[in-house]
């Protein structure tokens, strides 16, 4: 495969990790937060510190260090934002987000304020530094499956089935002995510290950490992933993840004048997005499993007196 | 010898200058049915509100076995053992039927995410444990063969039995149903009252806020009756029933 493609390929992997995030968050607790982005910044930004400031990129401290920090920011994203419902939410965490770049813009040691934090070092595993697009590829799919498998047994677990209960009926939730909120703010968690993990896999990659790659527009990419791709399906974060990560560099290798790409592109892009929200309201994920649950319907269908 | 799982002492709630609910006090027996009978905004589900902690009383309290909960929390009383349903259902609608009770039946360290992660054989034998005790619930309310079903495709009466199915997966001691039988038809009212019956026997306090009469007449061991916030009569379903004041009350001054 040329290098282009496997570069695609360690992209899409990286995106699939912070859809996954999203998708805990919103697909499964049923929060429209818009503040990923910013989760994944911090764990770009604790990667380009740690080399910065402490001259380290051994993957065994970056890693976890950037999930801590994640995990902890997104707490308190969750502690603020939580505090509000609804349309209020989604307002308070973009304000969230907005000011989470604006700081790490302004801590110019660890950013590199506008013009971003260039030239990082490779990450260093086992004494070894990670260079060469296979070498990468190798370790971001490593921790990329490790992730997508913690995250399927979390959503599958007792927790998991707690988030979606909630998802559909939160007093219901407490009624039976939990306490939302707390459920909510696990969510954020969850999603927050693999998020950063992404993060710090994204500046180690690209060797750059800047804050343009974690504006809002990247937090709604992330939501519009999740949603396109099917909320609550962890398949649908990466077809997601690569239908707006890694189709999008795939149609630039199609053969066509410049001046055409771009205007195509969107084009081409706008019109799918709009056919998957339009037909598949379950997401990209319920063509897999469509055959399946074709004969079950939408419609609150009763069966007369069979169980009574 | 008085053998009661909770009882509420002079519960006052206000909303703003209306007092919905005026020094309510409500004993509930072990093994016996009460219900809560009266008129169409009386305060019988602000009752049921205050007991389950779900909004907080002006005056009064709230004891279980013996302990004062009046200041816990809703997900605290419902560990202790105080179950309520309520008047919408309120099923999971993507859940299965099975999942529904699941969530129920489910111990506290469900909610540990760290404990998901850290200790996952655990959180394995905990869904074993809890999938299990809701298929017994399933099975004592008649709906197990419907478990894989998704709650939003069953019908009214079959969502009220998973409601209840809830909460006997949950080990509630105390049992607080908001109209489970509105909606239903004659054979489903049928199956309801003989299960009423049943967890009553099986030494639990049942209380149903109720407005099929029928159906207090036949599962109700004794009536409370309310009315513009106050207890106005208290007794067994066929004194209350017998009064011709109390049935002005409720169904309008007759000619």
């Amino acid at each position: 495969m040329s290098s282009v493609l496997l570069d695609i390929l360690a992209l899409t992997a990286i995106y699939s990790i912070v859809t996954l995030g999203q998708n805990v968050i919103t697909g499964y607790a049923g929060v429209f937060s818009v503040a990923q982005a910013a989760i994944f910044g911090i764990g770009a930004f604790t990667y380009s510190g740690l080399d910065l400031l402490a001259g380290t990129t051994n993957v065994f401290v970056v890693l976890p260090a950037a999930a801590a920090i994640g995990a902890l920011i997104s707490g308190l994203i969750a502690a603020v934002a939580l505090r509000v419902q609804g349309d209020f939410l989604v307002v308070a965490s973009f304000g969230l987000q907005l000011v989470i770049i604006q700081v790490a813009y302004n801590w110019q040691a660890v950013s590199g304020g506008g013009a971003g934090a260039f030239g990082l070092s490779a990450p260093v595993l086992f004494g070894h530094a990670v260079t060469g697009i296979p070498q990468w590829l190798a370790l971001i799919l490593v921790i990329a499956g490790a992730i997508y498998a913690i995250t399927t047994w979390v959503v599958r677990a007792p927790f998991g089935r707690l988030l979606r209960a909630m998802r559909d009926d939160d007093s219901a939730v407490q009624a039976a002995g939990f306490d939302s909120r707390k459920l909510r703010l696990s969510a954020f968690v969850f999603g927050g510290s693999i998020a950063a993990i992404a993060g710090a896999l994204y500046a180690g990659y690209q060797g750059v950490a800047q804050t343009g790659d974690f504006g809002v527009a990247t937090s709604i990419t992330l939501l519009a992933a999740v949603i396109i791709g099917g909320s609550g399906s962890l398949l649908g974060s990466i077809l997601g993840a690569f239908l707006f990560v890694g189709a999008p560099r795939l149609m630039n290798l199609v053969a066509v004048p410049d001046n055409l790409t771009g205007p195509i592109q969107q084009l081409a892009f706008g019109m799918l997005v709009i056919a998957v929200v339009g037909v598949l309201p379950g997401g990209l994920a319920s063509l897999l499993n469509r055959t399946v649950r074709r004969g079950s319907g939408r419609t609150s269908t009763t069966v007369a007196g069979d169980s009574t | 010898m008085t053998n009661h799982a909770l009882i509420a002492t002079g519960l006052t709630k206000r909303f703003g200058g209306v007092t919905a609910v005026n020094d309510v006090s409500i004993s509930l027996p072990r093994g016996q049915v009460t219900a809560l009978l009266g008129p169409n905004g009386a305060g019988k589900t602000t009752v049921f509100n205050l007991m389950t902690g779900r909004i907080k009383p002006d005056a009064g309290g709230v004891e279980y076995l013996g302990e004062d909960i009046s200041h816990t929390s809703v997900a605290r009383r419902a560990r202790l053992g105080i179950g309520r349903t309520f008047q919408d259902v309120r099923l999971f609608p993507e859940l299965t039927v099975l999942e529904n009770a699941a969530v129920y039946a489910q111990e506290p360290v469900a909610q540990s995410l760290l404990r998901t992660i850290l200790t996952p054989s655990t959180l394995w034998r905990e869904n074993h444990r809890a999938s299990t005790h809701a298929m017994q619930a399933l099975e004592y309310v008649g709906m197990d063969a419907a478990k894989n079903r998704l709650a939003r495709d069953l019908s009214y009466a079959e969502q009220k039995l998973v409601s209840i199915a809830r909460l006997l997966a949950m080990s509630s001691d105390v049992l607080l149903l908001d109209e489970p039988a509105s909606g239903v038809d004659d054979t489903g009212r049928a199956t309801l009252t003989a299960l009423l019956r049943r967890i009553a026997d099986s030494g639990r306090a049942v209380c149903l806020v109720e407005h099929n009469l029928d159906v207090v007449r036949a599962v109700g061991d004794s009536v409370v009756f309310i009315a513009e916030g106050r207890v106005v009569a208290e007794g067994a379903p066929s004194e209350i029933f017998a009064s011709r004041a109390l049935a002005e009350i409720y169904f309008g001054t007759l000619k």
